[in-house]
Protein backbone atom coordinates (compact mmCIF):
# COMPACT_ATOMS: atom_id res chain seq x y z
CA UNK A 1 0.00 0.00 0.00
CA UNK A 2 1.22 3.53 -0.79
CA UNK A 3 2.27 5.84 1.97
CA UNK A 4 0.77 9.30 2.42
CA UNK A 5 2.94 11.76 0.48
CA UNK A 6 2.28 14.71 2.78
CA UNK A 7 5.04 16.32 4.78
CA UNK A 8 4.04 17.14 8.33
CA UNK A 9 5.53 19.74 10.63
CA UNK A 10 6.08 23.48 10.74
CA UNK A 11 9.59 23.86 12.16
CA UNK A 12 10.70 20.47 10.86
CA UNK A 13 9.52 18.67 7.76
CA UNK A 14 9.09 14.90 7.89
CA UNK A 15 7.18 12.20 6.07
CA UNK A 16 3.66 11.60 7.30
CA UNK A 17 4.17 7.83 7.44
CA UNK A 18 0.49 6.90 7.50
CA UNK A 19 -0.87 4.53 4.86
CA UNK A 20 -2.71 6.38 2.07
CA UNK A 21 -6.48 6.05 2.01
CA UNK A 22 -7.13 8.09 -1.12
CA UNK A 23 -5.56 10.58 -3.45
CA UNK A 24 -5.74 14.31 -3.88
CA UNK A 25 -7.98 15.35 -6.74
CA UNK A 26 -5.74 18.33 -7.41
CA UNK A 27 -2.14 17.03 -7.28
CA UNK A 28 -2.86 13.30 -7.52
CA UNK A 29 -0.57 12.39 -4.63
CA UNK A 30 -1.59 9.53 -2.33
CA UNK A 31 -2.95 10.87 0.96
CA UNK A 32 -4.11 9.60 4.32
CA UNK A 33 -7.43 10.76 5.75
CA UNK A 34 -5.61 13.11 8.12
CA UNK A 35 -4.14 15.07 5.20
CA UNK A 36 -7.28 15.33 3.10
CA UNK A 37 -9.37 18.42 3.85
CA UNK A 38 -12.72 17.62 5.41
CA UNK A 39 -14.15 20.90 4.10
CA UNK A 40 -13.65 19.68 0.51
CA UNK A 41 -15.28 16.32 1.22
CA UNK A 42 -11.83 14.63 1.51
CA UNK A 43 -11.10 15.25 -2.19
CA UNK A 44 -8.25 17.78 -1.88
CA UNK A 45 -5.12 17.55 0.25
CA UNK A 46 -4.38 20.18 2.89
CA UNK A 47 -1.32 21.39 0.95
CA UNK A 48 -3.30 22.00 -2.26
CA UNK A 49 -6.05 23.69 -0.28
CA UNK A 50 -3.45 25.96 1.35
CA UNK A 51 -1.97 26.88 -2.08
CA UNK A 52 -5.30 27.55 -3.74
CA UNK A 53 -5.52 31.24 -4.72
CA UNK A 54 -8.09 33.11 -2.67
CA UNK A 55 -8.30 30.33 -0.12
CA UNK A 56 -9.69 31.77 3.08
CA UNK A 57 -7.48 29.61 5.28
CA UNK A 58 -7.68 32.11 8.13
CA UNK A 59 -11.43 31.61 8.46
CA UNK A 60 -11.14 27.91 9.24
CA UNK A 61 -9.67 26.30 12.31
CA UNK A 62 -7.73 23.21 13.26
CA UNK A 63 -5.54 21.34 10.82
CA UNK A 64 -6.74 23.20 7.71
CA UNK A 65 -5.88 26.49 9.37
CA UNK A 66 -2.44 25.19 10.39
CA UNK A 67 -1.54 24.11 6.83
CA UNK A 68 -2.84 27.39 5.40
CA UNK A 69 -0.80 29.31 7.95
CA UNK A 70 2.28 27.20 7.20
CA UNK A 71 2.15 27.95 3.48
CA UNK A 72 1.45 31.63 4.08
CA UNK A 73 4.27 31.89 6.63
CA UNK A 74 6.87 30.10 4.47
CA UNK A 75 6.16 32.35 1.51
CA UNK A 76 5.77 35.62 3.43
CA UNK A 77 8.43 35.25 6.13
CA UNK A 78 10.88 33.22 4.01
CA UNK A 79 11.37 30.67 6.74
CA UNK A 80 13.17 27.47 5.76
CA UNK A 81 12.11 24.50 7.89
CA UNK A 82 14.57 21.76 8.82
CA UNK A 83 14.07 18.66 6.70
CA UNK A 84 13.95 15.39 8.57
CA UNK A 85 12.30 13.56 5.65
CA UNK A 86 14.17 10.63 4.12
CA UNK A 87 12.83 11.17 0.61
CA UNK A 88 12.61 14.54 -1.10
CA UNK A 89 9.33 15.42 -2.78
CA UNK A 90 9.32 17.84 -5.71
CA UNK A 91 5.91 19.07 -4.63
CA UNK A 92 7.63 21.03 -1.85
CA UNK A 93 10.31 22.60 -4.06
CA UNK A 94 8.72 26.02 -3.48
CA UNK A 95 9.81 25.79 0.13
CA UNK A 96 13.43 26.25 1.02
CA UNK A 97 14.01 23.22 3.27
CA UNK A 98 17.30 23.00 5.14
CA UNK A 99 18.31 19.38 4.93
CA UNK A 100 20.89 17.23 6.63
CA UNK A 101 23.70 16.04 4.37
CA UNK A 102 23.17 12.43 5.24
CA UNK A 103 19.54 12.19 6.20
CA UNK A 104 19.59 8.47 6.75
CA UNK A 105 22.54 8.79 9.11
CA UNK A 106 20.72 11.50 11.03
CA UNK A 107 17.60 9.37 11.32
CA UNK A 108 19.74 6.51 12.58
CA UNK A 109 21.33 8.88 15.12
CA UNK A 110 17.91 9.88 16.37
CA UNK A 111 16.89 6.25 16.75
CA UNK A 112 20.07 5.54 18.65
CA UNK A 113 19.55 8.46 21.02
CA UNK A 114 15.89 7.83 21.66
CA UNK A 115 15.15 6.63 25.15
CA UNK A 116 14.22 2.93 25.34
CA UNK A 117 10.51 2.28 25.71
CA UNK A 118 8.49 -0.75 26.83
CA UNK A 119 8.04 -1.78 23.19
CA UNK A 120 11.81 -2.11 22.62
CA UNK A 121 13.39 -5.51 23.12
CA UNK B 1 -27.24 31.32 22.95
CA UNK B 2 -28.72 27.85 22.68
CA UNK B 3 -25.59 26.63 20.91
CA UNK B 4 -23.41 28.07 23.67
CA UNK B 5 -25.60 26.43 26.28
CA UNK B 6 -25.33 23.07 24.50
CA UNK B 7 -21.55 23.48 24.22
CA UNK B 8 -21.37 24.19 27.96
CA UNK B 9 -23.49 21.14 28.78
CA UNK B 10 -21.26 19.01 26.51
CA UNK B 11 -18.11 19.87 28.48
CA UNK B 12 -16.69 17.22 30.80
CA UNK B 13 -16.38 17.81 34.53
CA UNK B 14 -12.60 18.31 34.08
CA UNK B 15 -13.12 20.98 31.42
CA UNK B 16 -15.62 22.83 33.60
CA UNK B 17 -13.14 22.71 36.48
CA UNK B 18 -10.42 24.21 34.26
CA UNK B 19 -12.73 27.12 33.44
CA UNK B 20 -13.64 27.58 37.11
CA UNK B 21 -10.00 27.48 38.25
CA UNK B 22 -8.76 29.86 35.55
CA UNK B 23 -5.13 28.95 36.13
CA UNK B 24 -4.33 25.67 34.46
CA UNK B 25 -1.26 23.45 34.53
CA UNK B 26 -1.35 20.51 32.15
CA UNK B 27 1.15 17.78 31.48
CA UNK B 28 -0.04 15.48 28.75
CA UNK B 29 0.75 14.62 25.12
CA UNK B 30 -0.01 17.30 22.54
CA UNK B 31 -2.99 15.49 20.99
CA UNK B 32 -4.60 14.99 24.42
CA UNK B 33 -3.96 18.64 25.29
CA UNK B 34 -5.67 19.82 22.10
CA UNK B 35 -8.56 17.40 22.65
CA UNK B 36 -9.03 18.78 26.17
CA UNK B 37 -8.84 22.48 25.30
CA UNK B 38 -10.67 22.55 21.95
CA UNK B 39 -14.23 22.16 23.34
CA UNK B 40 -13.52 25.02 25.81
CA UNK B 41 -12.30 27.25 22.97
CA UNK B 42 -15.30 26.32 20.82
CA UNK B 43 -17.68 27.11 23.65
CA UNK B 44 -15.94 30.44 24.27
CA UNK B 45 -16.35 31.30 20.58
CA UNK B 46 -20.09 30.66 20.82
CA UNK B 47 -20.34 32.64 24.04
CA UNK B 48 -18.39 35.49 22.45
CA UNK B 49 -20.92 35.76 19.65
CA UNK B 50 -23.89 35.50 22.01
CA UNK B 51 -23.55 38.04 24.77
CA UNK B 52 -25.67 40.97 25.83
CA UNK B 53 -26.63 41.77 22.22
CA UNK B 54 -28.14 38.32 21.86
CA UNK B 55 -30.01 38.74 25.13
CA UNK B 56 -31.41 42.05 23.89
CA UNK B 57 -32.48 40.53 20.57
CA UNK B 58 -33.98 37.49 22.31
CA UNK B 59 -35.93 39.68 24.75
CA UNK B 60 -37.19 41.85 21.90
CA UNK B 61 -38.17 38.80 19.83
CA UNK B 62 -39.91 37.20 22.85
CA UNK B 63 -41.95 40.34 23.64
CA UNK B 64 -42.81 40.83 19.96
CA UNK B 65 -43.88 37.18 19.56
CA UNK B 66 -45.92 37.32 22.77
CA UNK B 67 -47.88 40.41 21.68
CA UNK B 68 -48.18 39.32 18.02
CA UNK B 69 -49.41 35.83 18.94
CA UNK B 70 -51.94 37.23 21.38
CA UNK B 71 -53.22 39.79 18.83
CA UNK B 72 -53.50 37.07 16.17
CA UNK B 73 -55.60 34.90 18.49
CA UNK B 74 -57.95 37.81 19.25
CA UNK B 75 -58.15 38.90 15.59
CA UNK B 76 -58.92 35.37 14.40
CA UNK B 77 -61.75 35.14 16.93
CA UNK B 78 -60.29 32.02 18.54
CA UNK B 79 -61.46 31.00 22.04
CA UNK B 80 -60.00 33.07 24.88
CA UNK B 81 -58.44 30.06 26.66
CA UNK B 82 -56.00 29.84 23.73
CA UNK B 83 -54.62 33.20 24.85
CA UNK B 84 -53.74 31.71 28.25
CA UNK B 85 -52.13 28.67 26.63
CA UNK B 86 -50.16 30.94 24.32
CA UNK B 87 -49.01 33.17 27.20
CA UNK B 88 -48.06 30.14 29.32
CA UNK B 89 -45.96 28.73 26.47
CA UNK B 90 -44.41 32.11 25.88
CA UNK B 91 -43.52 32.46 29.59
CA UNK B 92 -41.89 29.00 29.66
CA UNK B 93 -39.72 29.77 26.61
CA UNK B 94 -38.80 33.22 27.95
CA UNK B 95 -37.85 31.87 31.39
CA UNK B 96 -35.79 29.08 29.82
CA UNK B 97 -33.86 31.64 27.72
CA UNK B 98 -33.34 33.84 30.76
CA UNK B 99 -32.00 30.93 32.84
CA UNK B 100 -29.63 29.98 30.00
CA UNK B 101 -28.33 33.53 29.84
CA UNK B 102 -27.88 33.81 33.61
CA UNK B 103 -26.04 30.48 33.75
CA UNK B 104 -23.66 31.30 30.91
CA UNK B 105 -23.02 35.02 31.46
CA UNK B 106 -20.43 34.43 34.19
CA UNK B 107 -18.43 31.99 32.09
CA UNK B 108 -15.56 34.10 30.91
CA UNK B 109 -12.60 32.45 29.28
CA UNK B 110 -9.78 34.63 28.01
CA UNK B 111 -9.89 35.16 24.23
CA UNK B 112 -6.22 34.21 24.21
CA UNK B 113 -7.25 30.55 24.36
CA UNK B 114 -9.15 30.44 21.09
CA UNK B 115 -7.30 33.20 19.25
CA UNK B 116 -3.72 32.46 20.25
CA UNK B 117 -3.18 29.24 22.23
CA UNK B 118 -5.18 26.87 20.02
CA UNK B 119 -3.74 28.17 16.71
CA UNK B 120 -0.22 27.91 18.16
CA UNK B 121 -0.81 24.33 19.31
CA UNK B 122 -2.28 23.39 15.91
CA UNK B 123 0.74 24.78 14.06
CA UNK B 124 3.33 23.18 16.36
CA UNK B 125 1.40 19.93 16.83
CA UNK B 126 3.38 17.90 14.27
CA UNK B 127 6.73 19.20 15.53
CA UNK B 128 6.10 18.08 19.10
CA UNK B 129 6.91 14.51 20.09
CA UNK B 130 3.47 12.89 20.37
CA UNK B 131 4.65 10.41 23.01
CA UNK B 132 6.03 12.92 25.50
CA UNK B 133 3.97 15.28 27.64
CA UNK B 134 3.85 19.00 26.95
CA UNK B 135 4.10 21.06 30.13
CA UNK B 136 1.57 23.80 29.59
CA UNK B 137 0.61 26.54 32.02
CA UNK B 138 -2.31 28.70 30.96
CA UNK B 139 -4.16 31.56 32.55
CA UNK B 140 -7.70 31.40 31.22
CA UNK B 141 -8.99 34.30 33.31
CA UNK B 142 -9.92 37.53 31.56
CA UNK B 143 -6.82 39.68 30.79
CA UNK B 144 -8.12 42.51 32.99
CA UNK B 145 -9.32 40.35 35.87
CA UNK B 146 -8.83 42.01 39.27
CA UNK B 147 -6.32 39.30 40.27
CA UNK B 148 -4.05 40.52 37.48
CA UNK B 149 -4.05 44.14 38.58
CA UNK B 150 -0.50 45.47 38.80
CA UNK B 151 -0.92 49.10 39.81
CA UNK B 152 -3.07 52.18 39.30
CA UNK B 153 -1.62 55.58 38.44
CA UNK B 154 -3.09 59.08 38.15
CA UNK B 155 -0.69 61.02 35.91
CA UNK B 156 -2.96 64.06 35.96
CA UNK B 157 -6.40 65.13 37.09
CA UNK B 158 -9.25 63.03 35.62
CA UNK B 159 -6.86 60.57 34.01
CA UNK B 160 -6.48 57.11 35.50
CA UNK B 161 -4.16 54.45 34.17
CA UNK B 162 -4.57 50.90 35.38
CA UNK B 163 -1.95 48.30 34.58
CA UNK B 164 -2.49 44.55 34.44
CA UNK B 165 0.03 41.75 34.15
CA UNK B 166 -1.22 38.75 32.21
CA UNK B 167 1.16 35.78 31.95
CA UNK B 168 -1.19 33.73 29.83
CA UNK B 169 1.02 30.96 28.49
CA UNK B 170 4.13 29.11 29.41
CA UNK B 171 5.00 25.90 27.58
CA UNK B 172 7.77 23.33 27.59
CA UNK B 173 7.80 20.69 24.85
CA UNK B 174 10.12 18.04 23.46
CA UNK B 175 10.24 18.11 19.67
CA UNK B 176 10.34 15.12 17.33
CA UNK B 177 14.12 15.44 16.84
CA UNK B 178 14.75 15.47 20.59
CA UNK B 179 15.22 19.26 20.88
CA UNK B 180 13.51 21.07 23.72
CA UNK B 181 11.41 24.15 23.07
CA UNK B 182 10.20 26.47 25.82
CA UNK B 183 8.20 29.59 25.28
CA UNK B 184 6.21 32.01 27.38
CA UNK B 185 4.18 35.15 26.75
CA UNK B 186 3.42 37.92 29.23
CA UNK B 187 1.12 40.83 28.39
CA UNK B 188 1.25 44.14 30.23
CA UNK B 189 -2.04 45.89 29.61
CA UNK B 190 -2.65 49.60 30.16
CA UNK B 191 -6.26 50.64 30.63
CA UNK B 192 -6.55 54.40 30.35
CA UNK B 193 -9.67 56.21 31.49
CA UNK B 194 -10.11 59.95 30.79
CA UNK B 195 -13.05 62.05 31.97
CA UNK B 196 -13.77 65.20 29.94
CA UNK B 197 -16.40 67.90 29.91
CA UNK B 198 -17.97 68.17 26.47
CA UNK B 199 -19.21 71.32 24.69
CA UNK B 200 -22.75 70.66 25.85
CA UNK B 201 -21.53 70.62 29.43
CA UNK B 202 -21.90 66.87 29.84
CA UNK B 203 -19.14 64.85 31.48
CA UNK B 204 -17.92 61.96 29.35
CA UNK B 205 -15.55 59.15 30.20
CA UNK B 206 -13.49 57.60 27.43
CA UNK B 207 -11.36 54.48 27.80
CA UNK B 208 -8.49 53.21 25.72
CA UNK B 209 -6.47 50.02 26.07
CA UNK B 210 -3.02 49.18 24.83
CA UNK B 211 -0.57 46.45 25.67
CA UNK B 212 2.99 45.27 25.51
CA UNK B 213 3.40 41.64 24.65
CA UNK B 214 6.69 40.04 25.74
CA UNK B 215 7.60 36.73 24.15
CA UNK B 216 10.49 34.60 25.45
CA UNK B 217 11.69 31.51 23.65
CA UNK B 218 14.41 29.03 24.53
CA UNK B 219 15.55 26.17 22.33
CA UNK B 220 17.95 23.43 23.37
CA UNK B 221 19.39 21.32 20.54
CA UNK B 222 21.84 18.42 20.34
CA UNK B 223 25.33 19.41 19.19
CA UNK B 224 25.49 16.15 17.27
CA UNK B 225 22.54 17.14 15.10
CA UNK B 226 22.91 20.90 14.73
CA UNK B 227 25.48 23.60 14.17
CA UNK B 228 24.52 26.62 16.24
CA UNK B 229 25.15 30.31 15.74
CA UNK B 230 25.97 31.74 19.18
CA UNK B 231 24.10 30.34 22.16
CA UNK B 232 25.26 28.70 25.35
CA UNK B 233 27.22 25.65 24.28
CA UNK B 234 27.30 22.66 26.60
CA UNK B 235 29.08 19.34 26.17
CA UNK B 236 26.23 17.65 24.37
CA UNK B 237 23.60 20.34 23.94
CA UNK B 238 23.40 24.03 23.13
CA UNK B 239 20.72 26.44 24.28
CA UNK B 240 19.58 29.46 22.33
CA UNK B 241 17.13 32.07 23.41
CA UNK B 242 15.24 34.97 21.88
CA UNK B 243 12.94 37.63 23.25
CA UNK B 244 10.71 40.14 21.59
CA UNK B 245 8.37 42.82 22.88
CA UNK B 246 5.56 44.02 20.68
CA UNK B 247 3.34 47.03 21.35
CA UNK B 248 -0.29 46.56 20.40
CA UNK B 249 -2.94 49.30 20.16
CA UNK B 250 -5.67 47.31 21.92
CA UNK B 251 -6.06 44.67 24.61
CA UNK B 252 -7.21 42.08 22.04
CA UNK B 253 -5.64 38.64 21.89
CA UNK B 254 -2.17 38.47 20.37
CA UNK B 255 -1.87 37.19 16.81
CA UNK B 256 -0.21 33.75 17.08
CA UNK B 257 2.11 34.82 14.27
CA UNK B 258 3.87 37.18 16.70
CA UNK B 259 4.85 34.25 18.94
CA UNK B 260 5.60 31.87 16.06
CA UNK B 261 7.91 34.47 14.48
CA UNK B 262 10.06 34.52 17.64
CA UNK B 263 10.15 30.71 17.68
CA UNK B 264 11.20 30.58 14.01
CA UNK B 265 13.82 33.30 14.64
CA UNK B 266 15.54 30.91 17.04
CA UNK B 267 15.28 28.10 14.51
CA UNK B 268 16.94 30.26 11.85
CA UNK B 269 20.07 30.22 14.04
CA UNK B 270 20.49 26.45 13.93
CA UNK B 271 21.69 24.55 10.88
CA UNK B 272 21.58 20.81 10.33
CA UNK B 273 25.00 19.29 11.09
CA UNK B 274 27.08 18.51 8.00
Amino acid sequence: MNECAAQRGFLMFRNCGNPATGECGSCGRPMCSEHLAASTGFTTCLDCLARKPGNEWNKTDGREWAYGFRHHFYTAAAFAPIGLALAADQYYDDYDVRSFDSRRRHAADLDEEREPSFGDS
Amino acid sequence: MLKAWRAWKALTEEQRQLIAQGQVTLSRPIDDTIALLKPIADMDKLLGTGGCATLGCTTFAAVFLGIAGNSAIIAAGLPSWLTYVWLALWAVVFLFTLVMYLKTRNIDVSDNLRNSVMPMLYVLRDDIDPQRPVELTLDLRAPMAKEKLLRTEKPRDRLTETFYNDAWISADATLVDGSRLRWSVVDTIRHRSVTKKGRSGKWKTKTKDSKKCSVDVELTVRNKSYEVEGGEAGEKKTSLSASKTVKLPSANAVDPQVVLEVITDVFRRVQPAK
